[in-house]
């Protein structure tokens, strides 16, 4: 239980230093990259729900910490995402890169957008952060999803596969 | 006994689907609770404790945020810091380059202002001489003799057959050989050391005419002076009036001793000469037009000379 609590916190330390690098990398490019989101879908897909949901809600909570308006929209988002996650991950194979970089994509994608519709519905605004951060940051965040669950995995995981290995997981 | 084990059974499977049940209902809570929590944060009007939470959650994440800052600083750092150290290399193999070309420079500078000073030298010289010739360059040393070199000039610069030719060795101007071959761009002088050379000559203090020759061993020798002639070491020996190919008044050399013998028996003697030009060292000479008109063969016919 302690190791798998040190280990979920060590995904968590490296996901915020990682954020933070492509945040000094690509915020000059206005460019959205979302490293908390890939280490969150990494954490729903290795490891048990209670420690994902968690996982999920921090994460979020890091992102709401930085943003200007709607403290606690990143969490909601994240905490609906992993849940939508658990809902599709038995028809997909998350194992292979391909359905990794499009599945993290396309979660990228509604995750701005839902993030956006909140706003709108919270604040009045529609909280959105242009096309190009749209595209661009979805596509980068998804190929970067394979590189950092082959990370994750071999660093911090003894075997990945969803919620039937968690036991054999220190996530 | 079999009902109490039967009882035990299905109280261990209540017991075990009650546990379940507890366990599958808190994780379909759990979403639910989180997604309220998050509600709850962003609906409430809790800016206070919302920005104790955020005071709280400093406490976790800004020790993170410096650390990320000084790696992403120590990475940058170290892109410059290699950036920098190639960039060093690259301009400290520019500057070994530059210097090696500087070197040959300077080295070409110091051929270069040696040859001027010698040339303005010669200039100096020659304006108070009465020979008219064509100046030319040692261009090349017969490795197999050394007592013949070959000049830059040729038949198309004026130089003829049989030609005089005289050099400057540290300011001094003396007999340095004679044209024995030309071709249009070049011609081969037989320097006066060679044994096939030989000028009449005359010594300057004992007004005795002998025979220069080339001694074959890089010097040369004042041949048929008499055994009863009253010389002196040091005497200076010029080319005589009685040359058939040299202008009178050419310095050859001086005697380097007095006291040399001939051959048993001789009535002369043969003393060795220093010589006033060291045809080795020499590096341009005047070539002169000869006495008496170019010579039958021309260039394209060179031909050897023997003794005069």
């Amino acid at each position: 239980m302690i190791l798998k609590f040190f280990g979920t916190f060590a995904v968590f330390v490296l996901a915020t230093l990682l954020h933070w690098v492509f945040v000094e990398i690509f915020s000059p490019l206005d460019i959205n990259v979302g490293v908390m989101l890939v280490f969150a879908l990494i954490t729903a897909a290795c490891a048990g729900r209670a420690r994902a949901y968690t996982f999920a809600f921090f994460c979020g909570l890091f992102l709401d910490f930085f943003a200007d308006a709607m403290f606690g929209g990143y969490a909601l988002v994240f905490t609906l995402l992993v849940f939508a996650f658990h809902k599709i991950e038995n028809k997909i194979d998350f194992n292979g890169v391909g359905p990794q970089v499009v599945l993290t994509c396309v979660i990228n994608m509604a995750a701005t957008l839902v993030y956006g519709v909140f706003g709108k519905i919270f604040t009045g605004v529609f909280l959105w952060q242009g096309l190009k951060s749209f595209v661009l940051g979805s596509i980068i965040t998804g190929l970067l999803m394979p590189v950092m669950y082959l990370f994750t995995v071999k660093y911090f995981m003894r075997s990945a596969g969803g919620r039937g290995n968690e036991n054999r997981s220190i996530l | 006994m079999l009902y109490a084990a039967w009882n035990n059974m299905q109280r261990d499977k209540t017991s075990k689907k009650k546990s379940e049940n507890y366990d599958g209902a808190y994780l379909r809570w759990l979403p639910v609770f989180y997604g309220l929590l998050a509600l709850l944060v962003m609906v409430l009007p809790l800016q206070k404790p919302v920005n104790s939470a955020r005071v709280a959650l400093s406490y976790v994440f800004i020790p993170q945020l410096r650390a990320a800052n000084a790696v992403a600083g120590y990475l940058g750092g170290t892109g410059d810091a290699v950036r920098n150290l190639i960039n060093a290399a690259a301009e400290n193999s520019e500057l070994k380059d530059e210097i090696a070309r500087l070197r040959i420079d300077n080295a070409q500078t110091e051929v270069l202002r040696n040859e001027n000073e010698r040339l303005s030298n010669i200039l100096n010289i020659f304006k108070q001489t009465k020979w008219a010739g064509v100046w030319a360059k040692i261009a090349y040393r017969e490795p197999s003799r050394r007592s013949m070199v070959i000049a830059d000039k040729g038949s198309s610069d004026g130089v003829e057959l049989r030609a005089p030719v005289i050099g400057v060795d540290d300011g001094v101007v003396g007999l340095l050989g004679k044209v024995i071959e030309v071709t249009p761009n070049t011609s081969k002088i037989l320097l006066s050391t060679d044994e096939d050379f030989s000028v009449t000559a005359f010594l300057s203090q004992s007004r005795i005419e002998c025979l220069a020759a080339g001694s074959g061993r890089g010097g040369m020798a004042a041949k048929y002076i008499p055994l009863e002639a009253r010389i002196t070491e040091g005497e200076k020996v010029y080319t005589s009036v009685s040359s058939a190919l040299f202008p009178d008044g050419v310095l050859i050399g001086a005697l380097a001793s007095a006291a040399a013998r001939g051959e048993e028996g001789s009535v002369f003697i043969a003393p060795p000469l220093k010589l006033a030009v060291d045809p080795l060292s020499v590096k341009e000479v005047l070539i002169l037009a000869p006495m008496f008109g170019p010579a039958q063969g021309g260039a394209a016919a060179p031909r050897r000379e023997s003794k005069k």
